[in-house]
């Protein structure tokens, strides 16, 4: 009988020691501390994508660098919102955003990443960012807490 | 000398002493437990300042659900996105209000979890496993989002206490559940299913399962009409995320640990006990468990933590009922002879 009061105790201990397993599912209780800097907490993001719209007349598509805000860009700033999935060496983003007929670009540098998508990081890196000049004017330019938000229109 | 009896009482005694002390007091700390973790959410709930790529989703659903606009995700699951609707069309729209909404389901469920794991394995195991889940890094962290993982496992949770009781009206409510659970989550539908196929070779009444069955398939056909008619087409899921195979990815094995916790090295301990076999509460909570974890391990490339939110009460009652095998000395299933180990 001893033994399994042991075997009992061991076994709550073990559960218990669970909870600061550092690859246990107790970490995620600590992303609210960890990852204070993201776009997730940033109190001015919302603002800051509401005022896209002062720049942009109404029914215009926005072309979007970054699939992860997509959706959120979309609904606050009540433009319809593309990502643009197909481009790669083979098309260029002008050629796309002819294609389609869009004309503002959007890119958001959060924490340093212009894309989640991984094909696209090349064409919004610093120095993609540098040859879109040719083909796009930058119209503005908006800091939030955790990002810096360009806007782009094509010439 | 002392004899066998004076022991034998004693245990008895001793038993009865702990009993009276500790198991009303599961019951005192779990009302506690709720405050603290409602608290716990509001917390981190109140941090979030935008609604994740997910939960954007929903709310655009919602806004286009209420605006009758077309919709943005037609092959997402529509329910959470009536409920958001449903509450802007008397607040207005404003997403801060619904930023606690799958939160509320997720502690609810608990809530539901322990009742009915109370009245079937007593107050400290259902306070065992209650807590477990609601403390669960990942069911926890995700319920602060706006998604669907709560909000089905709700659904899952409330069929399953429904299906307890042999009445008819119960088992009416019970399909409705399931069928909001279709509702919340497509593939949840399947775990929603097993715990009816179990009840139902439990209960062996074919009335009451036919009635679980009508009230099931008039919600999903309801749903079903209301998506088809608003968008032409009915899609249960992208087409990367269908494609399944025989051999079983062992992702969420491997990841075990992460996902849940030390308390997971008790669940195959359970499975080498006879009593898990002999009680017939435990059956619904195995299938559940092996069920879902088959699904998702038949995926070919999609595999994430999340997924496994709604199969985790399960999980932690293996783990407990593991633990429970310990402490009572149960035989376990290779034993030579009925005596306890």
């Amino acid at each position: 009988m001893k033994n399994r009061n042991w075997l009992l105790i061991i076994s709550i201990i073990t559960i218990c020691s669970g909870l600061i397993y550092p690859y246990g599912p107790s970490m995620y209780f600590l992303g609210v501390f960890f990852y204070r800097h993201s776009a997730t907490y940033d109190q001015s993001f919302i603002q800051t994508v509401k005022n896209i719209s002062n720049f942009v007349p109404n029914n215009e598509t926005l072309v979007v660098s970054t699939a992860s805000v997509a959706p959120t860009i979309e609904y606050f700033s009540g433009h319809q919102v593309q990502v643009p999935w197909t481009v790669d060496f083979r098309q260029s983003l002008e050629d796309y955003m002819s294609q389609h007929n869009f004309t503002y670009l959007v890119v958001p540098i959060i924490l340093g990443s212009s894309s989640s998508v991984e094909k696209l990081k090349p064409i919004f890196s610093v120095e993609g960012l540098n040859k879109l000049k040719q083909d796009f004017q930058k119209i503005e330019e908006f800091k939030t807490n955790s990002s810096t938000i360009y806007l782009y229109k094509r010439k | 000398m002392v004899s066998k009896d004076f022991f034998y009482n004693g245990r008895k005694i001793r038993r009865k002493i702990l009993h009276y002390l500790f198991e009303p007091k599961a019951d005192l700390l779990f009302l506690p437990f709720i405050i603290i973790l409602v608290s716990g959410y509001t917390y981190y709930i109140s941090a979030i300042q935008i609604p994740i790529h997910d939960g954007a989703v929903y709310l655009l659903n919602a806004h286009d659900w209420l605006a009758n606009e077309p919709l943005h995700s037609p092959f997402r699951p529509q329910l959470i996105s009536w409920i958001i609707a449903a509450i802007w069309s008397i607040t207005g729209e404003n997403w801060v209000i619904v930023k606690g909404l799958q939160a509320l389901f997720t502690v609810v469920s608990g809530i539901l979890l322990y009742v009915l794991l109370r009245k079937y394995k007593g107050n400290i195991f259902a306070f065992g496993v209650t807590t477990l889940t609601m403390l669960n890094g990942i069911v926890f962290y995700y319920s602060t989002h706006i998604l669907t993982e709560g909000l089905s496992l709700f659904f899952l949770v409330l069929t399953l206490y429904f299906l307890k009781p042999q009445k008819e009206n119960y088992w009416f409510f019970a399909g409705i559940a399931m069928g909001l659970t279709f509702g919340s989550r497509y593939p949840i539908l399947l775990q929603a299913l097993t715990i009816f196929v179990v009840e139902s070779a439990i209960n062996r009444n074919l009335k009451l399962s036919m009635i679980a069955i009508l009230g099931m398939v008039s919600v999903i056909i309801t749903i079903i009409l209301a998506v088809y008619l608003k968008t032409g087409t009915f899609q249960l899921a992208l087409a990367q995320d269908t494609n399944f195979s025989i051999f079983l990815s062992p992702y969420y094995l491997i990841n075990s640990l992460h996902i849940w916790g030390f308390a997971f090295l008790f669940v195959p301990i359970a499975f080498l006990y006879k009593r898990t076999y002999t009680d017939s509460i435990n059956y619904t909570f195995i299938a559940w468990f092996i069920v879902s974890m088959i699904f998702w391990s038949a995926n070919e490339s999609n595999w994430q933590n999340r997924f496994v939110i709604q199969y985790t009460p399960a999980v932690y009652f293996l783990a407990i009922l593991g633990i429970e095998h310990i402490k009572r000395r149960s035989c376990i299933v290779f034993a030579s002879n009925g005596n306890a180990q």
